[in-house]
């Protein structure tokens, strides 16, 4: 804090004195002149009585004992620091996890705007952005086949479910998201023709309200159908699946915030109905373990994919994020082996999500997501489960190019649950556990919920969801495709220094 | 199969700190708030005070003004932290009221009030907003 010019311990060592002083000063000032000069003694008192506190009586900051008040003026600072790099400071392109850039594309879409941009790309073009291929004979638009996969099929399923569009609203509970902001999603969802994941939260009740087509994702707790030692409640499962809402069941085994672990919704967003709904005590964090009970084994995995398969009767998937892939191959090698499939695994990124995660986890455990895809891709190939399933892909696909990305390495569609948040209008104030999203979405506080407009926000998440698909499109035209079945890696540039190099050896 | 974690950090206050807050927010807002009456609808004893110091009537209208602010805010949990900081200062500038110009008597209610917005100021100490990083780290 000082240099051979300015030393700040002596400076504040003297204001510390004249601190004192003018107390004095003014005391007499006030009994000798005017009893008015005694605002300014009781203002110097003030931050006397305040630096006695730091200086001498409290120990846990070195700062404050050495310099005072003065020394408090670092922690103001550094108080309204993430605020001030944000509004002031940021480059467009230097915030994580979304930039300015990623971001104002989102809410350009959610809002209905022209997103063109001028000038050229913002982005480090140069060193690691990945480029998609186009082709010099784009395809007309009458050519390009509308998107369509279903899930299911391969099982010959009466209850196949059809996607129509590449995305997905991923998993968000009601608990991590505040009731209107599901609801401003679901409907949101509904008006756009997607599905929405549950999240693992328990019974959906505020996502059913909102009459989505729903993916209940059964997390490692089993939250709404578990039974009380915590394992699958066949009878529960059974239930919830017939509701005509809920067209797929999703078996999270981990995801991307916190690979390794089980979810975690912090005390301070435990409400009495969460607690309800979750069947877990009020004023504790809620961890759930970081596996299912059932899955001890590759084999046991996929007998319990098998059951929830027979129990629910709708599509069934698997979600997790590859640490080790030849963990993946020994699980893909045991569905062969039992001639069980799941309908469709999602691969979730390491990058890490919506989800509240211990720093660690949160940016040290997993496999980023698109050399994870490549990964898993090849296994599948190799050992011919490809054409048994559907593969889904997340983590930061938030727009039409990276969903090209996702699709061109191997994926059937995308799942993205941040993009829908900043539909939402987040604006990335990085506070989704501590229950004060100041924009209402992550929050069960009233009053910062009643920031956040149902209708109006329903809106944007069609729109961005319109947006990005009208985007998709034209890419889709530029590659000179016809399909989604038609992309390949072969169609994206990938630079020398880019973490997917290796994988598609480019 | 849930486990739940610990309590870390600075969770729920226990009972008996919740109760002394109260007792120091009802004691403080009570005296500063009737203190501030007596100003605002101009007692006879609060006239003489404020002659005498040189501060009649408009002085007496600020100090009563401020008084029934800080009682005001000490009541609503939200700014209590504020409101004593506040009413501390205004008491600090009775107590210099009375050992300079007025006599002692009297200046054990400012003590009082003193006492009770450090109280405040420590068990809601957390609260300082602007200076959270002070606490969290």
């Amino acid at each position: 804090m000082s240099n051979a010019n300015f030393d700040l311990h002596v400076v504040a060592r003297m204001t510390n004195r004249l601190i004192v002083g003018l107390f004095g000063a003014f005391l007499l000032a006030g009994m000798y002149i005017h009893f008015s000069f005694h605002f300014l003694t009781v203002f110097f008192l003030m931050l006397s009585v305040m630096n006695v506190f730091y200086l001498r009586v409290q120990k846990k900051h070195a700062i404050l004992r050495n310099f005072g008040v003065l020394g408090q003026v670092r922690y103001m600072l550094e108080g309204v620091g993430p605020e001030l790099r944000q509004y002031l400071f940021s480059s467009d392109t230097e915030e994580r996890p979304f930039n300015r850039v990623e971001r104002s594309e989102v809410y350009r879409k959610a809002k209905g705007v022209d997103s063109a941009m001028s000038f050229g790309s913002a982005l480090n073009y140069d060193a690691t952005e990945i480029k998609i291929r186009h082709s010099m004979y784009p395809t007309a638009a009458e050519d390009l086949e509308p998107f369509r996969i279903t899930v299911g099929e391969e099982r010959g399923l009466a209850s196949a479910y059809t996607l129509t569009r590449p995305v997905m609203i991923s998993a968000m509970s009601y608990g991590s998201l505040g009731a209107p902001a599901i609801r401003a999603l679901g409907r949101g969802a509904r008006m756009a023709g997607i599905p929405m994941n549950t999240g693992e939260g328990g019974h959906p009740k505020h996502h059913l309200m909102t009459g989505a087509d729903l993916i209940f994702q059964m997390g490692t707790a089993k939250f709404g159908v578990r039974d009380e030692h915590g394992l699958l409640d066949d009878d529960k499962l059974r239930d919830l699946a017939a509701l005509p809402e809920v067209k797929m069941v999703e078996i999270k085994c981990s995801q991307g915030a916190k690979p390794g672990k089980g979810g975690l919704l912090p005390r301070e967003k435990i409400t009495r109905e969460i607690s309800e709904l979750r069947g877990v005590p009020m004023g504790q964090d809620v961890v759930s373990p970081p596996s299912h009970a059932e899955c001890a084994s590759p084999a046991s995995t996929v007998e319990f994919i098998q059951r929830v398969q027979e129990v629910s009767g709708v599509p069934v998937g698997i979600k997790f994020c590859v640490g080790d892939p030849e963990e993946v191959r020994v699980l893909l090698e045991e569905m062969n082996h039992q001639r069980i499939y799941p309908d469709y695994m999602s691969i979730d990124g390491g990058e890490g999500g919506t989800g509240a995660a211990p720093k660690p986890y949160l940016d040290g455990f997993g496999m980023p997501l698109l050399p994870a895809l490549c990964k898993v891709q090849r296994l599948l190939a190799e050992l011919g489960v490809r054409d048994k399933l559907k593969v889904f892909a997340a983590g930061k696909l938030i727009n039409a190019a990276k969903w090209v990305h996702g699709l061109a390495l191997g994926a059937d569609a995308i799942y993205t649950a941040r993009g829908f948040m900043l539909a939402l209008g987040c604006i990335q104030s990085l506070q989704c556990g501590n229950n004060t999203c100041p924009v209402g979405i992550t929050t069960h506080d009233p009053d910062l919920q009643h920031g956040l407009d149902i209708e109006d926000k329903a809106e944007r998440v069609k729109n961005y969801v319109e947006g990005v698909t009208h985007d998709f499109d034209e890419l889709m035209r530029s590659l000179g495709v016809r399909s989604t079945r038609e992309l390949s890696p072969a169609h994206l540039y990938v630079p020398p220094a880019s973490i997917l190099a290796p994988e598609i050896g480019a | 199969m849930t486990t739940t974690s610990s309590d870390v950090g600075s969770g729920r206050p226990s009972a008996g700190i919740v109760v002394l807050l109260w007792v120091a927010k009802l004691v403080a807002a009570g005296i500063l708030g009737y203190a501030a009456i007596l100003k605002l609808i101009s007692h006879e004893h609060e006239i003489e005070i404020f002659t005498t110091l040189g501060w009649e009537p408009h002085g007496r209208f600020l100090i009563g003004g401020m008084e029934i602010v800080s009682a005001i805010m000490i009541l609503v949990p939200q700014s209590a932290l504020y409101g004593a900081f506040l009413g501390l200062g205004v008491m600090f500038g009775a107590m210099i009221g009375h050992l300079t110009a007025l006599g002692l008597a009297g200046i054990h209610l400012a003590l009082l009030v003193a006492v009770c917005c450090v109280i405040i100021l420590y068990i809601r100490r957390h609260d300082a907003t602007f200076i959270r990083n002070l606490w969290d780290r």
